[in-house]
């Protein structure tokens, strides 16, 4: 009888919290095909494919293949395994509501494939141009990252700083590491495989815990958390921000923010705290005309102190300023959004001082005193 | 004198004791031969007589249940073998059985190859080998003389099976002569002196087929490491390996250039370069990896598990009861998986892979799991 209470709650834990399953279960069959050859026929059209894989969708690119749905749904249930999609070729919903069809967190290739997102802009503002994606074309404005690091530039760095020619110029795909996490790091393959496939090392991997649904269902208390920085200038600590710096390095660092990392800004400052200081808006992180930080929002969401991170057994609600940082993705989502510079919310016509919620536009999470 | 007495005792004690191939035929003639297919009057056996004067044809001479004491290896069985989880456990051999491939088996033509004498052509494949390839892999003579498509079912041995000489379709006369022969050097050189009359494939024959195999009593295949060899041509790869005999038939599976043909994607920068599952592949390459805690959940660390072999490049070290002790001795085989004759299991697989689940925190039957031994 022990034991089943024991087990019970075992299993109320694993359901409620965010606790990771992105380490692949299920059958290998799911995934793998040993030769791409059943019955004396392609299993695979575009097989075989590296990895030995044998994807959902028909694009070339394995990742793309595997991470695409043509329908809406965001999650992709393959015999036991569940895949997170990244490319839905019908609209996901956006933010997630918590249905099948809610984007995850790192945003949808679907606004940049289908050129659909919001305000007529051109096509490559939607998303990353992953040109693994068949379909996509060059960024139409870039010829490189924006903020590329001077020293990404020999001909074997253009893959990843001048343009993006694969889902692994971003990942290092660990599908089998251990994650169980609640804190994935090396061990588990990183967070979310985010490290250099090309140059990685145990400073560039980032940390962090991962939502067990993706952020398909998302809360206060049920979201992914990252890991902050340690420094201000860029350099790779295993923080959320500072991974994006290795493409983004300029918009980081002393020359950039200002030589005392204050106001004013030369650029919107990341991999920051929140000021610890009740007479500055920011201390009112989602929660305007309040007594006192609101609770973690989301939809604007905040890195926590690294050694705060690496001590957390699940995701919390508490916003804690002074230690919790505003990062890269505290505005953007990576793969892509409805709206320009896949921002996680409309900027350009949601956001006018004076007007509009944090709901409305995400700045006012931390710009408290800036909406209505 | 007495020096003389002692050498001879301990000699016949190694050659009791030791692992030494019995390929050759032992045993009362009786046993396989009739002279003239008659006794008292009657037939020795229906359907006789037959040629070399032997009491059947290759299914029939071959047909039986293995106890671990017979002289005939026998790859075919009336009613249904005890195969146990892995094959290693029951009462098959190690290539396995052909029960459940045969029609008057199982019948099903995903559990076994459909050799001629036993079953009807495959209905989902045909004639042709998936993967075939009829230019390359012809070191041993090519096989169904390079017919762009088979024109017949694969047989035994000949020209479109995989023992003896691939120059005559005739199964008797492809083997001709090979079970009498002196198999004490296998070289390749002949049939008889081929690795289980697989022409040109060289390898140490346990004794008793593998019967119930342990780490120290099994074949030893002979394989090469494609990163040192021959990468991806196939010209170079060696002919005395038990993957080349594999590739003979299914040579798109195994090395070719180019980003879809053979095992490998050689241009590929990132990741994995594999496109299908590898053979000829050293494991001692990444030992640091997963790989290198073989057999995983099914032994000690480094121990042989027969369950899922590996091959070396180099006999001369005799059967291996550990691996991943030096370059060579721990080569991914084509049949490191299959069972060439068949097994109860889909693509005559060594286990059932239906069973493999990743991160289930449990190996169970999956063999696979000896060699990704962090998969589960």
């Amino acid at each position: 009888m022990g034991k089943l209470a024991i087990s019970i709650s075992v299993l109320i834990f694993l359901t409620t919290v965010g606790i990771a399953w992105a380490r692949v279960s299920g059958p290998c069959s799911n995934c793998h095909t040993m030769h791409n050859s059943q019955n004396g026929q392609p299993i695979d059209e575009n097989g075989p494919r590296v990895y030995l894989l044998d994807p959902v969708s028909s694009f070339r690119d394995a990742c793309v293949a595997c991470h695409s749905n043509e329908g809406t749904e965001t999650i992709v249930v393959q015999g036991s395994t569940r895949i997170p999609i990244v490319l839905n070729l019908q609209e996901p919903t956006y933010p997630s509501d918590g249905s099948s069809s809610g984007t995850l967190a790192g945003g949808n290739f679907y606004w940049l494939y289908a050129n659909a997102g919001v305000g007529g802009e051109n096509q490559s503002v939607y998303g990353h141009n992953v040109l693994a994606i068949d379909g996509v074309p060059p960024d139409e404005n870039l010829t490189q990252a924006p903020g590329k690091p001077d020293v990404a530039s020999g001909p074997s760095c253009a893959g990843c700083h001048d343009r993006i020619d694969r889902c692994e110029s971003c990942h290092a795909p660990a599908h089998h590491a251990p994650d169980t996490g609640p804190v994935v790091g090396q061990e588990g393959g990183w967070y979310r495989f985010l490290n250099s496939s090309f140059h990685g090392s145990e400073n560039t991997g980032v940390i962090g815990i991962e939502d067990s649904d993706w952020e398909q269902t998302v809360s206060a208390s049920d979201h992914n958390e990252y890991m902050g920085a340690n420094n201000a200038y860029g350099n790779d600590d295993n923080s959320m921000s500072n991974y994006c710096a290795g493409c983004h390095y300029k918009f980081h660092g002393i020359p950039n923010v200002g030589e005392d990392n204050h106001s004013p800004w030369f650029r919107h400052p990341a991999h920051l705290p929140l000021p610890d200081n009740p007479d500055k808006e920011y201390y009112y992180y989602n929660n305007p005309g309040g007594s006192g930080p609101g609770q973690y929002n989301p939809l604007a969401p905040i890195a926590r102190d690294p050694d705060q991170l690496l001590s957390m057994t699940e995701p919390s609600p508490i916003v804690t300023p002074g230690s919790d940082q505003v990062m890269c993705i505290s505005c953007h989502r990576p793969h892509g959004t409805p709206y320009p510079d896949m921002l996680r919310w409309n900027y350009l016509e949601g956001c006018v001082a004076g007007q509009g919620t944090p709901s409305e536009c995400g700045c006012y999470v931390c710009h408290t005193t800036k909406g209505e | 004198m007495k020096k003389s007495l002692l050498f001879m005792l301990v000699f016949l004690v190694l050659v009791t004791l030791g692992p030494r191939s019995w390929a050759r035929v032992q045993g009362p003639c009786v046993d396989c031969h009739t002279m003239h297919n008659s006794q008292n009057g009657a037939t020795v056996v229906a359907n006789g007589p037959f040629r070399a004067l032997t009491k059947g044809d290759c299914v029939g001479c071959h047909t039986g249940t293995n106890t671990g004491s017979n002289n005939i290896p026998y790859v075919m069985s009336d009613s249904e073998p005890n195969y146990g989880s892995f094959g290693i456990s029951g009462n098959t051999l190690a290539g396995g059985n052909f029960y459940w491939v045969a029609t008057s088996g199982g019948n099903d033509p995903t559990k076994g190859h459909n050799v001629v004498y036993l079953a009807s052509e495959d209905t989902n494949i045909g004639t042709t080998p998936p993967g075939w390839d009829n230019s390359n892999f012809g070191g041993n003579g090519l096989v169904a003389g390079g017919e762009a498509s088979w024109s017949k079912q694969l047989t035994c041995a000949g020209k479109y099976g995989c023992h003896g000489t691939h120059t005559d379709e005739d199964d008797f006369r492809s083997i001709s002569g090979a079970h009498h022969s002196d198999d004490s050097n296998l070289d390749g050189s002949t049939v008889g002196k081929s690795f289980r009359f697989l022409y040109g494939i060289i390898g140490i024959e346990d004794s008793d087929w593998e019967y119930q195999p342990t780490s120290t009593e099994h074949n030893q295949y002979y394989a090469v490491d494609r990163i040192d060899s021959f990468i991806d041509n196939p010209a170079n790869a060696d002919a005395k390996s038990i993957n080349y005999l594999c590739a003979e038939c299914h040579g798109h599976f195994h090395s070719g250039v180019g980003d879809t043909d053979g095992a490998d994607d050689e241009n590929s920068t990132i990741g994995s370069p594999w496109i299908r599952h590898p053979s000829d592949f050293d494991m001692n390459n990444v030992k640091t990896k997963e790989y290198g805690n073989y057999p995983g959940p099914f032994g000690t660390q480094y121990t042989y598990w027969p369950g899922a072999p590996v091959g070396t490049d180099d006999l001369t070290a005799g059967v291996r009861n550990q691996v991943l002790q030096s370059d060579g001795d721990a080569i991914v085989l084509c049949i490191s998986c299959h069972r060439a004759h068949g097994s109860p299991n889909a693509d005559l697989l060594r286990w059932d892979y239906a069973e493999c689940n990743a991160s289930s925190g449990n190996a169970g039957n999956c063999g696979c799991y000896a060699c990704h031994t962090t998969k589960y």
